[in-house]
Order: C-alpha cells, then structure tokens, then sequence
C-alpha cells in the first residue's frame, strides 16, 4: 500500500517525543501515579444543588429560604404493612412499636419530629362541654388486649390521622420521620447514603417477614438509591473494558498491542478523573459517562495507531521507525478530530446547570488527555513493544482483501442506491420530525423520575400515594413578608385567595398552608362548628387559631409561610400551567408586604430546570452544529462538502428525539448533553472518511473509486469506533439508575446511527450534490 | 447545484424549533384585596369544597358555603352563581321563589331577586359596627333618660352597670372599625319577603322589614348578657326560636317581636333544630345531644341518639322521620317513637346540612362539598373521601 506519511519528514512534536523517548515514559509514569492517587480520592456526589440551575429566579429564591424549608421537605416515611390484616392486631403493634423505637435511635432522626401511632405527639382529640379533651392514640394502659385494641381504633379514627399516619385501608401505618440536616449534637452534616443504609439494614432487613411488609420513601432514601445504584456502574465500566479487550484482539491479533492501547485508555481515564478532583470537581451521576467515552474514545484512537504501525512493520521498517512514521501520519487527523469533540463538549456550558457543566469540562479534560495518552505515549510504548509476530502476520494477512461491506457501502455512489438511500433516509426523516412533535421536556414517569418505574424506592412510593392521601408532586410557593408579618390578616386573606385560585388551576390536587391550619383551628375553638371554618380578622383570634402550627409553615422570623401546591403529576406541561397561573395571580394581586414567590418542593425545582432546558435546547443545538459546520468548512473549505457531513448528524439528531418520543424519554439534565456528545463525536466519521475523499478527489478518481478508496483507509476504523463508542456507553441501559439508562440507549442509539448515516448517507449526498462529478 | 448555508439554517431551524406557549396580558391588578368586596371566583370544584347549607327553591336546588362559592341545580347539572363577596357563606334562605339572601363571615349579608344566579351585597361587616354602634349609643341614651327618672337605689346600680357594659361594647366596636369586622353571621330566617332575621357571633341578632334595604339591631331582645354565640334561627308562622352557645334558647311567639328564654335541657352548644311535620321542636348539638319538646320548648324530652358526634341539622322527612346529620359522615333517623337509625357516610365527612328530594335521595353538605345518600359512586366522591379523610 503506498504510504504517503512515511515521506514526511519529521514534525517538530515527533522529533520532541521520539528523539529522548525514555524520560518521558518516567514522565508519564510519574503523571500516572500522581493522578491516580488523586483519582483514588474521587467518590461520588450526587449533591441537589448541583443538579438544578443555580441560576434561576426560582431556585435563587428557594435558597433565600432553603434553611426554613429543609424541615418541610427533608422528611422520610416508613409505612409498615401487615399483608394479612389490618393494623389492629397485637402482633403488628408488638412489631411497629419495636420498629418506631429502633427508627428513634438511628443518628440524622429529629427525635421530637418522629411520629407513629407509638410516639406521644400523636393524639386524638374532641370537644366536649368543658373544652377539648385527649391523649395519645395508644390508649393508656395498652395491653394488646381486645378491648385495648378496640380503644385504639377509636382513637385513631378521632386522631384525624387516617390518610396521614395511617392508611385509608387500615392496613399498613407509617412512621413519619423528619431528619436533621445537621447533627444538633455533633454538628455533622448528615450522610444520606449512610441513613439509607441504616433503614435497610435496622429496619427492613429486620423486621420484613412474610407477615409485615416495609415500604420507604422520601429525599434522603432517594439520593441513597442514587448514591448506591451509582456505585453498581463502576462494574459497568469493567464489563466494557473486557468486551473492548475481546474486539481489540479480534481486530488486531495482537495481545501486546491490544494491551496496550486498553493500558493507554484507562491511564487517560485515571488522568481524567485525577485532573477533576484536583480541580475540585467531583464526579456526579451524569458525569459518570465521561470515563465511559474517554476509554472509548481513547480506543478509537488508540486503534488507529496500532493500525497504522501493524501496516507500517509490514511494510519492512523496524519497531521505532514504525511508530514514528504511525505518529506522523496520525496526529494532525486525531488533533482534528479530538478538538472537534473537546469543542463539542464545551458547547454543553451553555447550559446553566452544574452536573451538565461538569460533564462538559470533566469530558473536554478527558479528550485532552486522550491526546497525550493515546496520540503520544501509545506509540511511545509500541515503539519499544513492537507489534507481535502473530499480529503482523494478520495484518499481511487481510492486505489487499477488501471486506464484502466496502463494496455494499460504495454502491451508494452510483445514482440509484443513491437516490434510494435518500428517499429511505427522507421517510425515516419524516417519521422522525413527526415523532419528535411529541417529544416532552422534563420527566414523564411517575414517582421519583431519577429511578426506574420498577425500582424498590418508586414501588414504595406508589405503594404510599396509592394507600395514603397525599401526593408526592410538591410544588412550594414562597409568601415573603417583612418579619413578624407572615401571620397578618391581610396577607394570611391573599393567601387564601391565591390558595383558592392555585386549587382551581388544571393539575392541582390540593393546596395547604398556614391558612388552613387557621382555618382548621376556627373550626376547632370553635366546637367543630363548620360555619367557623374561615379566617378572623383578629390578631389575637388568629394567634389562638394557630396555637398548634406544624413545623416548618411558618419561618423562625415569621416573614415567610410556604404555599404547599400538591400536583397530578410532575409532567412539564403540569408544571408549566401551575406556573403560569402563579404568574397570573401574582399580576391580578399585588398587595404591598407580601409577595408570592416561585418556587421550592420538587416540582418547583423541575419547572425551574424545565424551563432552562427548555430555553437551552435551541441553543445548544445552535451552537454543537455552528461549531461543527464551522470546524468542517474550515478543513474542507466546501458549502457542500459541509451539507455532506452536517445532513446525516442533523438526520440522526432528528431520529434520536422521534426515538425519544416514542420511548417516552423526555428532554432533561440527563438528555440534553447526549445530542451534543452524539453530534461531536458522530462528526469524526464524517471528517475522516470525507478526507480520504478529499485525497482520492484530487488524485482524479471518480466518485465511487474515491468512496472504495476512502473505505479501505478508514471504514475498518469507522466502523470499529462506532462499535466500542456504542459498547462503551450501552452497558449503561442496565443502570439501575433511569436517567443514566436513558443517556445509555440514547447516546449508544446516536453512534451507531451516526455511523450508519456517516458510511451510506455521505455517498449518496455526495452524489446528489455532484461531488467530483467530473467523470462519474 | 451549490447550496448555499440559508436553506440549511431554515432547514435546521425548523427541525429543532419548538413553539413558546403565549401568555394573555388582559388583566386588571388589584392592590387593596379584601375578602368582602372580591367576587367569588369562577370555579369548577366548588362541588367538592366546604359547602355549609343547602336548600329547595321550587324546582331549585342551591347551597352555599367557602369562598363566597354559590352553586345552583335545576336539571341535571350544578351550576356557579354570580356573587360579588368571596366570604365563608353560613346560612342561606328563601322568601319565595326569587327572593333569597344569604349569610357570611365579616358581617356580610347578600341578597338574590333572581331565584339565586346573582347575589349583591346588603351588607357587610363595616356597616354592621356603624348600625351597632349607633343601637348601643342609642340605648345608652335611653338608659341616661331612665336614670334621670329614677331615685330607686337598686335600679340605679343595675343601669349603672348596664351603661357600664354598653359603653364597653362601644369602645369594643372602636377597636373593631380599626382592624376591620371580624363578627360572622352564622344563620338566618326569612319570615316573608320583606321580614329576614340574622343571627350570629357574640349575639348579633338583626331584622330588616324592607327585604334587607335597611337593617337593625335587635339584639337587645334577647337575654343574653355573656355574648354568647347564636347559632341558629328556626320557625313556623309566628313561632320562632334561636338556639346557641351554652346551651341558649330562645323563643318567640309573635314573629320575632318578643323572646322568651327557654329553659334549656342542655349547658352545651346547640347547633341546628328544626319543626317538624308535627309541629314539635327539634334542637342539637355538641357530642349528639339531642332533644324534642312538643309544647313549643317549654319542655323537652331527651334524644337516646347513640352517638358523641356533633350535630349540626337535621329536617323532617316525608315518611315522618327526622334525619339529622352531623360530624363523621353521622346521619340520624328518628322515628315516630323516637327511635334512632344511624347511618355512616363512606366519606366520614363533617355534614352540616341535608334536604331530601322527592325521589328520596338525600343530599348533604359539608366539609366535603357535596354528598349523597345512598352514596353515589362518583369521582367526586371519591375525592369527597380523600378529603375527608384528610
């Protein structure tokens, strides 16, 4: 095969590396152990903050008032189910006593918050002549007798607590559990992961029998399923590794360099992962891809290497000579390529959220890295290893052959395959463009979107919403008055007003506030008298109203009562109705001293996040495909040379969001960064085989000569890259986490359609725009 | 062909493009919100929001109750009244088969021509401390006159005190027309089309004899020094009673004009009561309680209910049982013999009124909005549950 690098004459970086080659591999080494002490020190953080946008009104707001809402919201629930009869039995009590008293014990449980029918805050009560009597809902004395458990119905159903503590069923009851943030003791910071862990180990594991079943939600198991299920990827990563050293033998048969392009690749990961932690980034549960698509990139690189050097030894030169020669023909292309991506990535810091940032720069280190690792210290090491005998031996083997693919693909060329394709290619667009209509921003699962439909936490969750009356969509408005204001009449009567118009907003299931605990408490003072369930215009009549105010509705200050907005669901369009209507009121009322601010609970975070995704969207697209139609004009100087590399990305970019609609995954935090990495890294195959076009053009070719020519030097490389890209991300459908799965059908769903688009489409676009039409 | 960058930007824009959901702008801003003066605001889930009354006007059903919320039924489907206050409506009452009004919190009164679509205000809570304020200084008046025509020792003391009570009520009202009214009316009872009495907190008791055009305070016709709450107002021709706080009741045997104290079977609250068919006197309350008296309440006769619940109304039935409903979805039904039936609503709501309608379906209100008996599977009582529950 003519090998045109091989007469270059040597670049100044060649003569840099290769001329002293043995201190830089003590360079590198030293880099390695350095970075890998660093990258040891890497854990996982799945920190709230990160994931919204900081930036946002409504997130700006919920921090002014994060520290008075943590008691509100930071809340896990244990509901203890008997599976064969209700909650008054001996049995069951004997257990969910033993339960709520272990529940006490665990470090992170505000002691005094905790609530079960064991605990004495819970208590019935009732009007009679001389004024309200009650007691706890265990009656005094409980023995577990009949009778005593007869008393202890009675009480319950006058506690008020069926549909909160207890079940609309009877059958299960839960332990209420409000957590410390920070340990009022020691002063810690509460370790979530460590508090789920507890549950589990003290409480379910303990205490679920064939009789009782035991079911948890709430943020703080939540992020402990995240944290935990995070952790099962690192497996993932070794299941890739050994499916990549299975092809990298297969495709070189050759174990020294398929060891040594993997080696290459995992140092670029451990450098990666070293450089952000110095940096003081960590690594989150979306940025968890990067190591995925450095080691996988790194490959494709890697593999073009040793590609280049297997040809190099059979074209007789020695183990040095053909390193440098594979360097010299490869780096200018692989510098090429790997800007692109690097520059790819960091369209992604349009977006305004951390996670998404983080991955942008955690990925355009990781592409950085890859440069020095796989473009320089790889044939470094292979000039000293040399290529095996056995992989020579291949590589003379399958010259001069050409793989019956080639010949498939470079039909595309001729006018009817050609035409063929695009039509095919038009009517999979349509379906496409069609699909993509219905493509939803934001989260459309029930229960806590982060984890499956089917996972233990949101079987748990549905198990609560089904059995208990309160829905886990919690949109919070925050009503800020100056400070002992929040209580006035006027603004306690603007709230009820925008409590009442937020109800009959489409997708509200329920408002409560401070306003109803008074409305609750007129009805109370007053004998249970429904005609009193108003508010008062007394001060002194509001205060008794509000003698017994659950934590966490009014603020130390008392300039700040949160309107708590339960919804249907969580679905973008909800979101954004609720939030329109909160706009809406907010223009009808303005009364002076109050203002009603957006938004806190989990549905206000994800309206925030919704509506930045949803203004980042267009942009980011704006920006991945200027960056890369401006990158390919720059190299191939061609309007239609750009449609030819541009047209089968925006192709597959519109496949993806039908793909997206169809499978019901919607646009959000975890979505949104894989059009731009599928755009990124899907150029290179363009950019690769159209320069090898380029070539074959200017050595007079026709068209479908040229193809031939550029298949033979690249599409070995195009398609082997396509695969370990979709190899390296697709274990990632089995996370056990759904939005790291989404990322992981999406993005191995992009690179192999990328690659598809890249081998038929190019052909026949060229052919359609008359690329060398000179003699075809 | 050249292509040039633009249908490839078009191209690219309308692929990627999505639509921006347009906000409408028409709206008027309020900046001195009060509950009083704010119409009720149109809504499709009043049905299932407190509702505290409910009644039979022709072939008009109409109940009333949160957020100034007034709905109608004349075939098959509820519909919203227009009504220019947004208070917790108490109470409301028919004349005749246009002429209704309507009782709420901070003193409102509302009145309807048209058979209960549209309700206007008659009154409200500021209104209702001028009206009072003058009575009291009119009384006082009266009171110096008294004293001056007077040497009797004893009555001197006594008008001495009772001066003293009424200038404290009239500096109470000062206070009040600061902060604004904060007295609810809590029932009332139209005698005719011109004559309507109101009842409410702290003994408020007012008439008007011009269909509600003008009010005035006759809460002196009652004894009752504590300012005990009334609670509810009931009668039949010329015969009328008032039950309250503390067990207080009262009558009146010439439409209104004078009230005799009853001697009451109970010291606890009596929320509702009713005549029945029979003319006997119907009055409960708090935790069941329950009584009868068939010579117009000189003496009563003790309910055996069987239950501790609160009773807030009840009515007589066509087959001649009373039904009283009450808190925890309680419905009562007393026979002739005085013979209890209770029955549960699934909901286990707080009920605070019933009718039956000619079917024999009974329909309530309450903390639930809206409830049937025999129950109706619906999705708003499903919800009603869900609520109640809460």
């Amino acid at each position: 095969m003519d090998n045109p690098s091989a007469n270059k004459p040597a670049g100044v970086l060649e003569k840099l590396l290769f001329t002293v080659r043995a201190p830089w591999l003590i360079v590198f080494l030293l880099l390695t152990l350095f970075l890998g002490y660093h990258a040891s020190q890497v854990r996982p953080d799945a920190s709230l903050s990160k994931m919204i946008p900081t930036n946002h009104p409504f997130i700006q707001n919920y921090f002014d008032y994060q520290d008075d809402l943590a008691s509100l919201g930071n809340v896990v629930r244990v509901a203890v189910e008997n599976k064969d009869g209700d909650i008054f039995e001996a049995d069951f009590q004997r257990e969910l006593q033993k339960i709520t008293d272990e529940i006490f014990f665990i470090p992170g449980v505000n002691r005094s918050g905790l609530r079960s029918l064991w605990t004495p805050n819970v208590r019935w009560m009732e009007v009679t002549e001389e004024g309200f009597v009650g007691g706890p809902v265990i009656p005094d004395g409980y023995d577990g007798s009949e009778e005593s458990l007869d008393q202890l119905r009675t009480n319950v159903l006058r506690s008020g607590e069926v549909g909160n503590l207890v079940a609309n069923n009877f059958e299960s009851t839960i332990v209420y559990i409000p957590l410390d943030e920070v340990n009022p003791e020691t002063g810690e910071k509460l370790d979530y992961q460590e508090f789920s862990e507890k549950l589990e180990t003290l409480v379910r594991d303990k205490y679920q029998s064939e009789d009782i079943e035991i079911h948890i939600t709430g943020f703080a198991k939540l992020i402990g399923d995240l944290i935990e299920g995070a952790e099962q990827v690192g497996l993932f990563f070794l299941l890739a590794i050994a499916i990549t050293l299975v092809m990298l033998y297969f495709y070189s048969r050759c174990w020294r360099s398929t060891f040594m392009v993997l080696s290459c690749s995992i140092i670029a990961v451990i450098w990666q992962l070293g450089i952000i932690e110095l940096i003081g980034s960590g690594i989150n549960p979306y940025s968890m891809l990067v190591p995925f698509l450095v080691f996988a990139i790194g490959v494709s690189h890697g593999v073009q290497i040793i590609n280049a050097i297997g040809i190099n030894r059979v074209a007789g030169l020695d183990k040095v000579a053909a390193a440098r020669t594979a360097f010299r023909g490869l780096y200018i292309a692989g510098l090429t390529a790997l800007a692109s991506d690097a520059i790819g990535f960091t369209t992604l810091m349009v977006i305004d959220i951390e996670v998404i940032k983080e991955l942008a720069i955690a990925a355009s280190i990781g592409v950085a890295v890859v440069v020095l690792t796989n473009l320089a210290l790889l044939p470094i090491l292979m000039s000293y290893l040399g290529t095996s005998d056995n992989g020579v031996a291949y590589q003379k083997k399958i010259e001069g052959e050409r793989h019956p693919l080639f010949d498939f693909f470079a039909k595309f060329t001729q006018p009817k395959w050609a035409y063929s394709a695009l039509v095919v290619a038009l009517i999979m667009l349509a379906w496409g463009l069609v699909n993509s209509q219905n493509m939803a921003i934001g989260d459309l699962d029930k229960g806590a979107p982060e984890l499956r439909p089917d996972s233990r936490y949101n079987q748990d969750n549905a198990f609560i919403v089904e059995n208990y009356s309160s829905s886990t969509d919690i949109f919070v408005v925050m009503a800020a008055s100056a400070p002992e204001q929040c209580i006035a009449y006027d603004n306690l009567e603007i709230m009820e007003r925008f409590s009442w118009h937020m109800e009959n907003t489409s997708g509200v299931q329920d408002v409560k506030s401070v306003v109803y605990v008074s409305k609750m408490g007129m009805f109370g003072i007053n004998e249970g008298n429904l005609k009193w369930f108003s508010l008062n215009r007394n001060k002194y009549v509001i205060n008794a109203s509000l003698s017994r105010i659950p934590d966490g509705l009014i603020n130390n200050d008392c300039s700040m009562a949160p309107v708590i907005i339960y919804l249907d669901d969580h679905k973008a369009e909800t979101l954004k109705n609720v939030v329109g209507s909160v706009n809406e009121f907010n223009q009808n009322y303005q009364q002076e001293g109050l203002e009603l601010l957006m938004a806190a609970g989990n549905s206000g975070i994800e309206a925030a996040t919704n509506s930045v995704i949803e203004a980042a969207q267009n942009k980011m697209l704006l920006w991945v495909y200027g960056v890369v139609i401006v990158l390919c004009f720059i190299t191939f100087r061609s309007v239609r040379t750009v449609a030819c590399i541009v047209l089968p990305l925006a192709f597959t970019t519109v496949m993806s969001q039908g793909l997206m609609a169809v499978l019901g995954i919607g646009i959000k935090v975890a979505t949104l960064p894989v059009i731009a990495l599928g755009v990124g890294i899907g150029v290179d195959y363009g950019i690769y085989i159209y320069s090898k076009v380029k070539e074959g053009l200017q050595q007079g070719m026709s068209l479908q000569e040229t193809y031939k020519y550029s298949l033979d030097n690249t599409g070995k490389a195009v398609g082997f890259t396509g695969l370990t890209l979709a190899i390296g991300v697709a274990t990632w459908i089995f996370s056990p986490i759904k939005f790291q799965a989404d990322m992981g059908i999406l993005l191995t769903f992009m690179f192999l359609w990328n690659m598809l688009g890249a081998l038929i489409l190019i052909p026949a676009l060229a052919r359609l725009f008359r690329v060398g039409n000179k003699k075809a | 062909m050249r292509l040039s960058l633009t249908p490839l930007g078009v191209l690219l824009g309308a692929i990627f493009s999505t639509t921006v959901l347009a906000q409408d702008s028409d709206t008027t801003t309020i900046t001195d919100y009060d509950v009083i003066s704010a119409p009720a605001l149109s809504s499709d889930r009043i049905k299932s929001e407190v509702l505290i009354e409910v009644t039979i006007v022709g072939a008009r059903l109409i109940a009333v109750g949160a957020h100034g919320n007034i709905i109608w039924k004349e075939n098959d489907t509820w519909e919203q009244a227009k009504v220019d206050t947004s208070v917790l409506l108490t109470s409301v009452a028919f004349a005749d088969e246009s002429n209704g009004w309507a009782t709420g919190h901070h003193g409102v009164i509302i009145k309807t021509e048209d058979g209960g679509k549209t309700w206007k205000r008659q009154l409200d809570g500021f209104e209702l401390m001028t009206l009072e304020k003058r009575y009291f200084e009119q009384r006082i008046e009266k009171l110096k006159e008294q004293l001056e025509s007077t040497d009797d020792e004893d009555v001197i003391g006594e008008l001495e005190w009772q001066l003293e009570e009424l200038q404290f009520q009239i500096s109470n009202i000062e206070v009040a027309q600061e902060e604004g009214p904060s007295k609810p009316f809590l029932d009332l009872y139209a005698k005719d089309n011109q004559t309507v009495f109101a009842i409410g907190a702290y003994g408020t008791f007012l008439k008007t004899e011009n269909g509600g055009e003008s009010w005035q305070v006759i809460s002196g016709r009652l004894e009752n020094p504590g300012g005990y709450h009334l609670n509810t107002i009931f009668g039949q021709g010329d015969d009328l009673y008032i039950v309250g706080e503390a067990g207080l009741a009262f009558a009146s045997h010439d439409g209104g004009e004078s009230w005799e104290t009853l001697d009451s079977p109970y010291r606890g609250s009596l929320f509702g009561g009713h005549i029945d068919a029979r003319g006997r006197v119907w009055i409960y309350g708090l935790r069941g309680n329950a009584f009868v008296s068939d010579d117009k309440g000189q003496s009563f006769t003790t309910v055996d209910t069987g239950t501790r619940v609160n009773l807030s109304a009840g009515i007589n039935t066509e087959n001649g049982t009373q039904l009283i409903v009450g808190h925890s979805g309680t419905i009562l039904e007393v026979d002739e013999n005085l013979k209890v039936k209770k029955r549960t609503h699934p909901s286990g709501s707080v009920m605070t009124d019933i009718i039956e309608l000619a079917d024999g379906e009974w329909i309530m209100t309450g903390r639930s909005g809206l409830l049937h008996w025999p129950a109706k599977i619906t999705e708003e009582d499903a919800l009603a549950t869900q609520q109640g529950a809460q």
